[in-house]
Protein backbone atom coordinates (compact mmCIF):
# COMPACT_ATOMS: atom_id res chain seq x y z
CA UNK A 1 0.00 0.00 0.00
CA UNK A 2 1.28 3.49 -0.86
CA UNK A 3 2.05 5.44 2.31
CA UNK A 4 -0.18 8.41 3.00
CA UNK A 5 1.29 11.65 1.84
CA UNK A 6 2.11 14.24 4.45
CA UNK A 7 -0.53 16.85 5.15
CA UNK A 8 1.91 19.61 4.16
CA UNK A 9 1.15 18.90 0.54
CA UNK A 10 -2.58 18.57 0.91
CA UNK A 11 -3.57 22.12 0.03
CA UNK A 12 -1.61 22.02 -3.20
CA UNK A 13 -2.97 18.56 -4.02
CA UNK A 14 -6.55 19.73 -3.46
CA UNK A 15 -5.95 22.62 -5.84
CA UNK A 16 -4.41 20.24 -8.40
CA UNK A 17 -7.50 18.01 -8.21
CA UNK A 18 -9.85 20.96 -8.62
CA UNK A 19 -7.79 22.22 -11.56
CA UNK A 20 -8.30 18.84 -13.31
CA UNK A 21 -12.01 19.60 -13.32
CA UNK A 22 -11.70 22.56 -15.64
CA UNK A 23 -10.60 25.74 -13.92
CA UNK A 24 -7.15 27.10 -14.61
CA UNK A 25 -4.79 26.67 -11.70
CA UNK A 26 -4.33 30.42 -11.28
CA UNK A 27 -8.11 30.89 -11.04
CA UNK A 28 -8.16 28.87 -7.82
CA UNK A 29 -7.52 31.69 -5.39
CA UNK A 30 -8.87 31.51 -1.86
CA UNK A 31 -11.53 34.07 -2.72
CA UNK A 32 -12.62 32.37 -5.94
CA UNK A 33 -16.30 31.41 -6.04
CA UNK A 34 -17.18 27.74 -6.50
CA UNK A 35 -20.25 28.77 -8.47
CA UNK A 36 -18.27 30.90 -10.91
CA UNK A 37 -15.71 28.12 -11.29
CA UNK A 38 -18.62 25.68 -11.88
CA UNK A 39 -17.35 23.37 -9.15
CA UNK A 40 -20.31 21.43 -7.80
CA UNK A 41 -21.10 18.67 -5.32
CA UNK A 42 -19.91 15.86 -7.61
CA UNK A 43 -16.57 17.61 -7.99
CA UNK A 44 -16.31 17.91 -4.21
CA UNK A 45 -17.10 14.21 -3.81
CA UNK A 46 -14.25 13.42 -6.18
CA UNK A 47 -11.92 15.76 -4.32
CA UNK A 48 -12.84 14.14 -1.00
CA UNK A 49 -12.23 10.66 -2.40
CA UNK A 50 -8.74 11.56 -3.57
CA UNK A 51 -7.92 13.24 -0.24
CA UNK A 52 -9.07 10.12 1.58
CA UNK A 53 -7.03 7.79 -0.63
CA UNK A 54 -3.83 9.81 -0.72
CA UNK A 55 -3.78 11.38 2.73
CA UNK A 56 -5.94 8.91 4.67
CA UNK A 57 -8.11 11.81 5.84
CA UNK A 58 -11.84 11.21 5.71
CA UNK A 59 -13.86 14.30 4.80
CA UNK A 60 -17.29 14.25 6.40
CA UNK A 61 -19.50 15.14 3.42
CA UNK A 62 -22.50 15.86 5.62
CA UNK A 63 -20.44 18.42 7.47
CA UNK A 64 -19.20 19.78 4.15
CA UNK A 65 -22.82 20.36 3.09
CA UNK A 66 -23.73 21.97 6.42
CA UNK A 67 -20.87 24.45 6.20
CA UNK A 68 -22.07 25.47 2.72
CA UNK A 69 -18.69 26.27 1.18
CA UNK A 70 -18.84 29.06 -1.37
CA UNK A 71 -15.17 29.68 -2.12
CA UNK A 72 -11.96 27.77 -2.63
CA UNK A 73 -10.85 29.11 0.74
CA UNK A 74 -13.92 27.56 2.38
CA UNK A 75 -13.02 24.17 0.87
CA UNK A 76 -9.45 24.37 2.06
CA UNK A 77 -10.62 25.36 5.55
CA UNK A 78 -12.88 22.30 5.69
CA UNK A 79 -10.06 20.01 4.58
CA UNK A 80 -7.75 21.56 7.19
CA UNK A 81 -10.36 21.06 9.90
CA UNK A 82 -10.35 17.32 9.15
CA UNK A 83 -6.66 17.11 9.88
CA UNK A 84 -5.36 18.42 6.58
CA UNK A 85 -2.64 20.70 7.87
CA UNK B 1 -5.99 8.67 -16.46
CA UNK B 2 -7.43 5.47 -18.03
CA UNK B 3 -7.95 5.83 -21.75
CA UNK B 4 -11.25 5.13 -23.40
CA UNK B 5 -11.23 2.41 -26.09
CA UNK B 6 -10.99 3.65 -29.64
CA UNK B 7 -14.09 3.12 -31.71
CA UNK B 8 -13.81 0.02 -33.82
CA UNK B 9 -10.80 -1.32 -31.92
CA UNK B 10 -12.88 -2.67 -29.02
CA UNK B 11 -10.25 -2.67 -26.35
CA UNK B 12 -11.94 -2.13 -22.99
CA UNK B 13 -10.38 0.49 -20.71
CA UNK B 14 -10.37 -1.64 -17.57
CA UNK B 15 -11.93 -4.70 -16.04
CA UNK B 16 -15.48 -5.97 -15.70
CA UNK B 17 -17.06 -7.33 -12.54
CA UNK B 18 -20.20 -9.45 -12.55
CA UNK B 19 -21.92 -10.19 -9.25
CA UNK B 20 -23.75 -13.49 -9.23
CA UNK B 21 -21.49 -14.49 -12.07
CA UNK B 22 -21.35 -18.20 -11.32
CA UNK B 23 -24.64 -19.12 -12.99
CA UNK B 24 -27.59 -18.06 -15.10
CA UNK B 25 -27.66 -14.57 -16.52
CA UNK B 26 -24.52 -13.57 -14.60
CA UNK B 27 -22.46 -16.43 -16.01
CA UNK B 28 -23.72 -15.77 -19.55
CA UNK B 29 -22.85 -12.09 -19.10
CA UNK B 30 -19.35 -12.87 -17.87
CA UNK B 31 -18.71 -14.99 -20.98
CA UNK B 32 -19.93 -12.31 -23.36
CA UNK B 33 -17.98 -9.50 -21.69
CA UNK B 34 -14.85 -11.64 -21.80
CA UNK B 35 -15.46 -12.21 -25.52
CA UNK B 36 -15.47 -8.43 -25.91
CA UNK B 37 -12.02 -8.29 -24.37
CA UNK B 38 -12.92 -7.37 -20.78
CA UNK B 39 -10.94 -9.17 -18.08
CA UNK B 40 -13.80 -10.35 -15.87
CA UNK B 41 -14.16 -10.76 -12.14
CA UNK B 42 -16.70 -13.56 -11.66
CA UNK B 43 -18.25 -13.05 -8.24
CA UNK B 44 -19.95 -15.86 -6.37
CA UNK B 45 -21.16 -16.29 -2.82
CA UNK B 46 -21.02 -20.05 -2.26
CA UNK B 47 -20.94 -21.98 -5.54
CA UNK B 48 -17.20 -21.99 -6.14
CA UNK B 49 -17.30 -24.94 -8.54
CA UNK B 50 -19.67 -23.15 -10.88
CA UNK B 51 -17.66 -19.94 -10.74
CA UNK B 52 -14.46 -21.79 -11.56
CA UNK B 53 -16.21 -23.49 -14.49
CA UNK B 54 -17.20 -20.10 -15.88
CA UNK B 55 -13.64 -18.84 -15.44
CA UNK B 56 -12.23 -21.97 -17.13
CA UNK B 57 -14.60 -21.55 -20.09
CA UNK B 58 -13.55 -17.93 -20.48
CA UNK B 59 -9.87 -18.80 -20.33
CA UNK B 60 -10.27 -21.68 -22.81
CA UNK B 61 -11.79 -19.18 -25.20
CA UNK B 62 -8.77 -16.94 -24.84
CA UNK B 63 -10.13 -14.50 -22.27
CA UNK B 64 -9.10 -13.53 -18.75
CA UNK B 65 -11.19 -14.09 -15.67
CA UNK B 66 -10.92 -14.42 -11.93
CA UNK B 67 -13.32 -16.12 -9.52
CA UNK B 68 -14.03 -13.87 -6.52
CA UNK B 69 -15.87 -15.13 -3.48
CA UNK B 70 -17.82 -12.39 -1.73
CA UNK B 71 -21.12 -12.08 0.07
CA UNK B 72 -22.26 -8.76 -1.32
CA UNK B 73 -24.53 -8.11 1.66
CA UNK B 74 -21.31 -7.57 3.63
CA UNK B 75 -19.70 -4.14 3.11
CA UNK B 76 -16.21 -5.39 3.95
CA UNK B 77 -16.59 -8.23 1.45
CA UNK B 78 -17.65 -5.77 -1.26
CA UNK B 79 -14.54 -3.68 -0.57
CA UNK B 80 -12.30 -6.76 -0.71
CA UNK B 81 -13.96 -7.86 -3.95
CA UNK B 82 -13.17 -4.58 -5.68
CA UNK B 83 -9.63 -4.60 -4.33
CA UNK B 84 -9.14 -8.08 -5.83
CA UNK B 85 -10.35 -6.94 -9.22
CA UNK B 86 -8.19 -3.82 -9.10
CA UNK B 87 -5.10 -5.76 -8.05
CA UNK B 88 -5.46 -8.67 -10.49
CA UNK B 89 -7.40 -7.37 -13.50
CA UNK B 90 -7.41 -3.59 -13.44
CA UNK B 91 -9.89 -0.87 -12.43
CA UNK B 92 -13.48 -2.13 -12.41
CA UNK B 93 -15.07 0.07 -15.08
CA UNK B 94 -17.90 -2.23 -16.20
CA UNK B 95 -19.94 -3.52 -13.29
CA UNK B 96 -22.94 -5.80 -13.67
CA UNK B 97 -25.27 -6.44 -10.74
CA UNK B 98 -26.64 -9.88 -11.46
CA UNK B 99 -26.79 -11.41 -7.98
CA UNK B 100 -30.30 -11.88 -6.73
CA UNK B 101 -32.59 -14.03 -4.63
CA UNK B 102 -36.28 -14.62 -4.21
CA UNK B 103 -38.36 -16.22 -1.46
CA UNK B 104 -41.06 -18.80 -2.06
CA UNK B 105 -44.44 -17.59 -3.26
CA UNK B 106 -46.24 -15.93 -0.32
CA UNK B 107 -49.00 -13.37 -0.22
CA UNK B 108 -48.01 -10.17 1.58
CA UNK B 109 -49.69 -10.85 4.97
CA UNK B 110 -47.55 -13.99 5.29
CA UNK B 111 -44.14 -12.44 4.58
CA UNK B 112 -42.25 -12.07 7.86
CA UNK B 113 -39.64 -9.43 8.61
CA UNK B 114 -36.69 -11.76 8.15
CA UNK B 115 -37.85 -12.89 4.71
CA UNK B 116 -38.57 -9.30 3.66
CA UNK B 117 -35.18 -7.98 4.79
CA UNK B 118 -33.30 -10.87 3.17
CA UNK B 119 -34.74 -10.17 -0.27
CA UNK B 120 -34.34 -6.40 0.08
CA UNK B 121 -30.73 -6.84 1.26
CA UNK B 122 -29.60 -9.19 -1.48
CA UNK B 123 -31.42 -7.58 -4.38
CA UNK B 124 -31.44 -3.87 -3.53
CA UNK B 125 -29.14 -2.87 -0.69
CA UNK B 126 -26.28 -5.01 -2.01
CA UNK B 127 -26.74 -3.49 -5.47
CA UNK B 128 -26.44 -0.05 -3.92
CA UNK B 129 -23.26 -1.02 -2.03
CA UNK B 130 -21.66 -2.41 -5.18
CA UNK B 131 -22.60 0.67 -7.20
CA UNK B 132 -21.34 3.02 -4.48
CA UNK B 133 -17.98 1.29 -4.41
CA UNK B 134 -17.76 1.03 -8.20
CA UNK B 135 -18.32 4.77 -8.62
CA UNK B 136 -15.16 5.55 -6.69
CA UNK B 137 -12.92 4.29 -9.49
CA UNK B 138 -15.24 5.30 -12.30
CA UNK B 139 -15.45 8.93 -11.18
CA UNK B 140 -11.66 9.25 -11.28
CA UNK B 141 -11.37 7.34 -14.55
CA UNK B 142 -14.04 9.54 -16.19
CA UNK B 143 -15.59 6.32 -17.49
CA UNK B 144 -18.00 3.69 -16.28
CA UNK B 145 -20.65 1.24 -17.35
CA UNK B 146 -23.05 -0.01 -14.71
CA UNK B 147 -25.81 -2.44 -15.62
CA UNK B 148 -28.22 -3.93 -13.12
CA UNK B 149 -30.27 -7.00 -13.88
CA UNK B 150 -33.64 -6.07 -12.45
CA UNK B 151 -36.94 -7.67 -13.51
CA UNK B 152 -40.34 -6.97 -15.02
CA UNK B 153 -41.44 -7.65 -11.44
CA UNK B 154 -40.11 -4.17 -10.68
CA UNK B 155 -42.55 -2.55 -13.11
CA UNK B 156 -45.76 -4.51 -12.60
CA UNK B 157 -47.50 -6.47 -9.84
CA UNK B 158 -45.81 -9.75 -9.06
CA UNK B 159 -48.21 -11.83 -7.03
CA UNK B 160 -46.69 -13.70 -4.14
CA UNK B 161 -43.45 -11.75 -4.26
CA UNK B 162 -44.08 -8.29 -2.87
CA UNK B 163 -40.60 -8.24 -1.39
CA UNK B 164 -38.90 -9.15 -4.66
CA UNK B 165 -41.05 -6.72 -6.67
CA UNK B 166 -40.20 -3.92 -4.27
CA UNK B 167 -36.50 -4.62 -4.44
CA UNK B 168 -36.58 -4.81 -8.24
CA UNK B 169 -38.49 -1.54 -8.49
CA UNK B 170 -35.92 -0.02 -6.19
CA UNK B 171 -33.14 -1.12 -8.52
CA UNK B 172 -34.87 0.75 -11.37
CA UNK B 173 -35.15 3.96 -9.32
CA UNK B 174 -31.54 3.60 -8.20
CA UNK B 175 -30.48 3.18 -11.83
CA UNK B 176 -32.19 6.40 -12.90
CA UNK B 177 -30.90 8.50 -10.03
CA UNK B 178 -27.28 7.37 -10.23
CA UNK B 179 -27.39 7.78 -14.02
CA UNK B 180 -28.34 11.44 -13.76
CA UNK B 181 -25.87 12.09 -10.94
CA UNK B 182 -22.93 10.53 -12.73
CA UNK B 183 -23.53 11.38 -16.40
CA UNK B 184 -20.99 14.21 -16.31
CA UNK B 185 -18.26 11.68 -15.58
CA UNK B 186 -19.10 9.63 -18.69
CA UNK B 187 -20.59 6.94 -16.48
CA UNK B 188 -23.72 5.31 -17.88
CA UNK B 189 -26.07 3.45 -15.57
CA UNK B 190 -28.77 1.23 -17.00
CA UNK B 191 -30.87 -1.78 -16.16
CA UNK B 192 -32.13 -4.82 -17.97
CA UNK B 193 -35.53 -6.14 -16.93
CA UNK B 194 -36.01 -9.76 -17.90
CA UNK B 195 -39.39 -11.42 -17.89
CA UNK B 196 -39.54 -15.19 -17.42
CA UNK B 197 -36.05 -16.57 -18.12
CA UNK B 198 -34.81 -20.11 -17.80
CA UNK B 199 -32.98 -20.24 -14.48
CA UNK B 200 -33.09 -21.88 -11.07
CA UNK B 201 -35.42 -19.09 -9.94
CA UNK B 202 -38.01 -20.04 -12.62
CA UNK B 203 -37.68 -23.81 -12.85
CA UNK B 204 -40.97 -24.29 -10.96
CA UNK B 205 -43.05 -22.26 -13.41
CA UNK B 206 -45.65 -24.27 -15.38
CA UNK B 207 -44.74 -24.00 -19.11
CA UNK B 208 -48.44 -23.77 -20.00
CA UNK B 209 -48.64 -20.47 -18.11
CA UNK B 210 -45.75 -19.15 -20.17
CA UNK B 211 -47.44 -20.16 -23.41
CA UNK B 212 -50.61 -18.35 -22.37
CA UNK B 213 -49.02 -15.15 -21.06
CA UNK B 214 -45.90 -14.53 -23.12
CA UNK B 215 -46.62 -13.46 -26.73
CA UNK B 216 -43.46 -15.22 -27.91
CA UNK B 217 -44.76 -18.29 -26.04
CA UNK B 218 -41.55 -19.28 -24.36
CA UNK B 219 -39.16 -18.25 -21.63
CA UNK B 220 -36.09 -16.30 -22.51
CA UNK B 221 -32.59 -17.69 -22.15
CA UNK B 222 -29.79 -16.32 -20.00
CA UNK B 223 -27.83 -15.65 -23.17
CA UNK B 224 -30.60 -13.45 -24.58
CA UNK B 225 -30.59 -11.30 -21.45
CA UNK B 226 -26.80 -11.25 -21.24
CA UNK B 227 -26.61 -10.00 -24.82
CA UNK B 228 -28.59 -6.95 -23.74
CA UNK B 229 -26.29 -6.36 -20.78
CA UNK B 230 -23.33 -6.66 -23.10
CA UNK B 231 -24.83 -4.11 -25.47
CA UNK B 232 -25.28 -1.63 -22.62
CA UNK B 233 -21.60 -1.89 -21.70
CA UNK B 234 -20.51 -1.38 -25.31
CA UNK B 235 -19.44 1.79 -27.12
CA UNK B 236 -22.60 1.57 -29.22
CA UNK B 237 -24.65 2.23 -26.08
CA UNK B 238 -22.67 5.30 -25.02
CA UNK B 239 -25.72 7.57 -25.41
CA UNK B 240 -28.00 5.36 -23.30
CA UNK B 241 -28.26 6.06 -19.60
CA UNK B 242 -30.92 5.89 -16.92
CA UNK B 243 -32.93 3.43 -19.00
CA UNK B 244 -34.39 0.00 -18.36
CA UNK B 245 -34.35 -2.40 -21.29
CA UNK B 246 -37.19 -4.88 -21.04
CA UNK B 247 -36.39 -8.39 -22.31
CA UNK B 248 -39.58 -10.38 -21.84
CA UNK B 249 -40.92 -11.84 -25.07
CA UNK B 250 -43.68 -9.23 -25.04
CA UNK B 251 -44.94 -10.30 -21.60
CA UNK B 252 -45.50 -6.76 -20.33
CA UNK B 253 -46.39 -5.19 -23.67
CA UNK B 254 -50.03 -6.18 -23.39
CA UNK B 255 -52.47 -9.07 -23.24
CA UNK B 256 -51.27 -12.12 -25.13
CA UNK B 257 -53.44 -12.86 -28.20
CA UNK B 258 -53.78 -16.45 -26.98
CA UNK B 259 -55.80 -15.37 -23.90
Amino acid sequence: MTEAKTVDGIEERVLEILAELGPERDELTHEASLEELEIDSLDLVEMAQVVEEEFEIEIDMAEMREREPRTIGDILAIVRSHGGG
Amino acid sequence: MVKKPKKGVGSPPGAALVTGGSRGIGAATARLLAADGWPVGVNYRADEDSARRVVAEIEEAGGRALPICADITDQAAVEAMFESVEAELGPALAVVNSAGARNDHQLSPMIDDEEWHRVIEINLSATFRVIRRALRGMIRARFGRIVTVTSTAGKFAHLGHADYATAKAGQIALTKTVAVEMARRNITVNAVAPGPVESDLTEDIDPRIIERTVPLRRMGTPHEVAACVRFLTSEDAAYITGSTLVVDGGYTAGISPSQ
